[in-house]
């Protein structure tokens, strides 16, 4: 898809500095990082590991203020988190003590949307990563790569305009790939 | 989130210190009857007072080697089954669940029955700190040992250590973390057995005989001294203990 | 299972039963097994033994139940806040370390040995165990779980009641069980030393009539209910962990 570069940016990233404290020395993890990002927009950021990805990624979630430097979403500072941006982890992070259902299920809570229509997006979102038939496991029971998808629907049943994802790495097959909106 | 601000280090002195001031306050103003609450100087009085003059140091010393005695045997009892249960399928099958029924009876009801036995001699107070100590050693002991890596066990074959070499080259040391756990256990409920064993019987000398005495003779002032006296030493068994265990399990690497 | 389990304690039974038949124990040392079991018959029938059983468990009952909430609010405070933390825990930990008898005498006598004395030095003893695994459930929650909570714009109140309190919830019940536990020995105990009703006393004074059968008759009672409150809860817990999928 060509977007035209007039669009105004959806997501800026002005200047960031972020240096960590690490016993009482400091360790620069980002250093004038600056990036555009237009809507449908698909970015990939590559490096080697312990790079700053993750930490660029906590940055725009909102999970991390102490920095140099702003993150703007519509030209807004970022100052906290929010449903508009949803994160798949390294790890699936699931809940342990709610089923598959429940844990896509609770991305939802803080939504407003009626029960029914809460119901509807889980199942939904279950189907789309393949785990319908697992709605009611536990995390424990469940292969890495399938925690992962749950995660990833759960990052998606709040339909974000951002979709982080922090190397998920081989959890996700071509075919899953292939059934993101 | 934002990284951690060292925290102002007087904070866990505030309660100490406001209890302190209420408690200097509530003397000086005479809100609170001496007889109930005798100020903070004159508990401090009689610490010192006991401790240099009035005995208090016989007491402890006698509270202290009972409870040693105790801890001894029951510990190293304790261990000994808890061994014998972790290492051998058997026994664990046979004494296991006797054992853990066994656990179930508290502590203290075994007093009766021990001092019918025993009847006031020294013997009976020793077991029954013995009998305190020895659970948590068994217990922990048991679970320590109980499931050793396979990895290490057939090592011990490959090597072809005997049974006493295993134990002592491969058990032992896989154990030690939680005989630790057990052993602080072991401490803790036999000086609560000894003290509440020379509280019940009205052992003397001993420091819990020396509380009935405050007690039945109304001197608040002994009562709180010996209070003192004993946070004094369970913060100073509990130090030993962590530093014991840190040195061990250091060794351990 | 059970069958190998038994055969020690049926043997030691058996030894028992055959001692007094042969007349090698003495009165003071084991009483007949068969003069145990007839004690406890008089006991049930008169409703002795019912009454006293009921005054017992009513008072773990209420000072458990008093110990236990106040633990778990301390609990909470400790493991939630950097700064309750701080202030609590090096008084609790001072304090903690006097014996819980050792405040019997104290608290005799600034409550003579009513029903509120047996109640808090019960629900103290519960108490203690409760806060520190609830402070140390709720501070052990991982960090990565509370960060699921931050990215989906949890409210302080959907934190600790959707994620914390669930990850808290296994320390939490420990520290219930090893409360409980606490409170039925504390209880034995200052029935022993200061009651004139319930299953301690009834030990004490079958101790004072050199009565044997009695004590025994108590004590096997003392021991069935603990068992009995262990198991409980150990039903109630490992069904709140079903989702910890156990390997074999």
């Amino acid at each position: 898809m060509h977007i035209p570069h007039d669009t105004k940016p959806v997501l800026e990233i002005d200047r960031v500095d972020k240096t960590f404290h690490v016993a009482g020395r400091p360790v620069p993890a980002l250093r004038d990082v600056s990036l555009d990002v237009r809507p449908g927009e698909f970015v990939a950021i590559v490096g080697a590991s312990g790079c700053g990805k993750s930490t660029l990624l906590r940055l725009i979630l909102g999970l991390d203020t102490d920095y140099q430097g702003e993150v703007r979403v519509d030209g807004r500072r970022v100052e906290r988190p929010g449903l508009d941006r949803a994160i798949v982890f390294q790890e699936p992070r699931l809940l342990p003590w709610l089923s598959a259902e429940g844990n896509v299920a609770m991305a939802l809570r803080r939504s407003g949307l009626p029960k029914a229509e809460r119901r509807q997006l889980v199942s939904e979102h279950l189907k789309l990563v393949g785990l319908t038939a697992f709605a009611d496991a536990w995390p424990a029971q469940l292969s890495g790569g399938m925690a992962q998808r749950v995660a990833l629907a759960r990052a998606l049943v709040n339909r974000p305009r951002f979709l982080l994802m922090d190397e998920p790495l081989g959890a996700l097959d071509a075919l899953t790939r292939l059934r993101l909106h | 989130m934002i990284a951690r601000l060292p925290l102002p280090p007087w904070r866990p002195l505030l309660i100490p210190l406001v209890v302190l001031a209420l408690w200097e306050l509530a003397s000086r103003a005479g809100w609170s009857d001496a007889r109930f609450l005798p100020p903070p100087e004159t508990v401090l009085h009689r610490v010192w007072f006991e401790t240099t003059q009035g005995g208090l140091a016989t007491d402890l010393a006698a509270s202290l080697r009972r409870g040693a005695s105790g801890l001894l045997i029951g510990a190293s009892a304790g261990v000994t089954l808890g061994l014998l249960l972790g290492l051998s399928r058997v026994a664990e099958r046979l004494l296991g669940p006797l054992f853990l029924a066994y656990r179930q009876v508290a502590l203290f009801a075994w007093v009766p029955l021990l001092s019918m036995w025993f009847g006031g001699a020294e013997a009976g107070k020793i077991a029954f700190i013995s009998h305190a100590a020895m659970a948590p050693a068994v217990v922990n002991t048991w679970r320590g040992s109980r499931d050793i890596p396979r990895a290490h066990v057939e090592l011990a074959a490959v090597l072809t250590f005997g049974r006493l070499d295993f134990i002592r080259f491969v058990a032992l040391p896989g154990a030690l973390p939680f005989v630790l756990v057990g052993l602080r256990s072991s401490l803790i409920y036999a000086w609560l057995a000894t003290i509440g064993a020379e509280l019940f019987l009205n052992i003397a000398p001993g420091l819990g005989g020396r509380l009935n005495e405050g007690r039945e003779t109304f001197q608040m002032d002994l009562v709180l001294a010996c209070i003192v006296v004993l946070g004094a030493l369970g913060v100073a068994f509990s130090r030993v203990a962590a530093i014991g265990e840190a040195r061990l399990l250091r060794r351990r690497g | 299972m059970l069958g190998a389990g038994a055969a020690v304690p049926v043997a030691l039974l058996a030894v028992w039963v055959l001692s007094a038949r042969q007349g090698w124990l003495t009165e003071q040392i084991l009483p007949d097994p068969r003069e145990v079991l007839q004690t406890t018959r008089d006991y049930v029938t008169s409703g002795e033994l019912l009454a006293d059983t009921a005054i017992s468990l009513r008072r773990v009952a209420e000072g458990f139940a008093a110990g236990a909430v106040i633990g778990l609010v301390i609990g909470a405070a400790q493991g939630l806040s950097q700064g309750a933390r701080a202030i609590l825990e090096l008084p609790f930990f001072v304090i903690s370390q006097v014996p819980i008898l050792g405040w019997l005498p104290l608290l005799i006598l600034l409550v003579g040995i009513d029903e509120e004395l047996k109640v808090i030095v019960i629900a103290w003893s519960a108490f203690v165990p409760v806060a520190l695994n609830t402070a140390q459930g709720m501070r052990d929650v991982p960090r990565t779980l509370r960060e699921v909570g931050q990215v989906l714009t949890f409210d302080p109140w959907s934190m600790l009641s959707r994620i914390i309190l669930p990850a808290a919830l296994p320390s939490i019940f420990t520290g219930l069980r090893e409360g409980l536990a606490h409170s039925w020995q504390t209880l034995v105990a200052v029935e022993l030393f200061a009651s004139s009703e319930g299953l301690g006393y009834l030990m004490s004074w079958g101790r004072q009539l050199f009565q044997l059968d009695i004590v025994v008759m108590a004590l096997v009672v003392v021991g069935a209910i603990g068992l009995v409150l262990n198991w409980t809860l150990g039903r109630v817990e490992r069904r709140l962990r079903r989702w910890q999928v156990q390997t074999a």
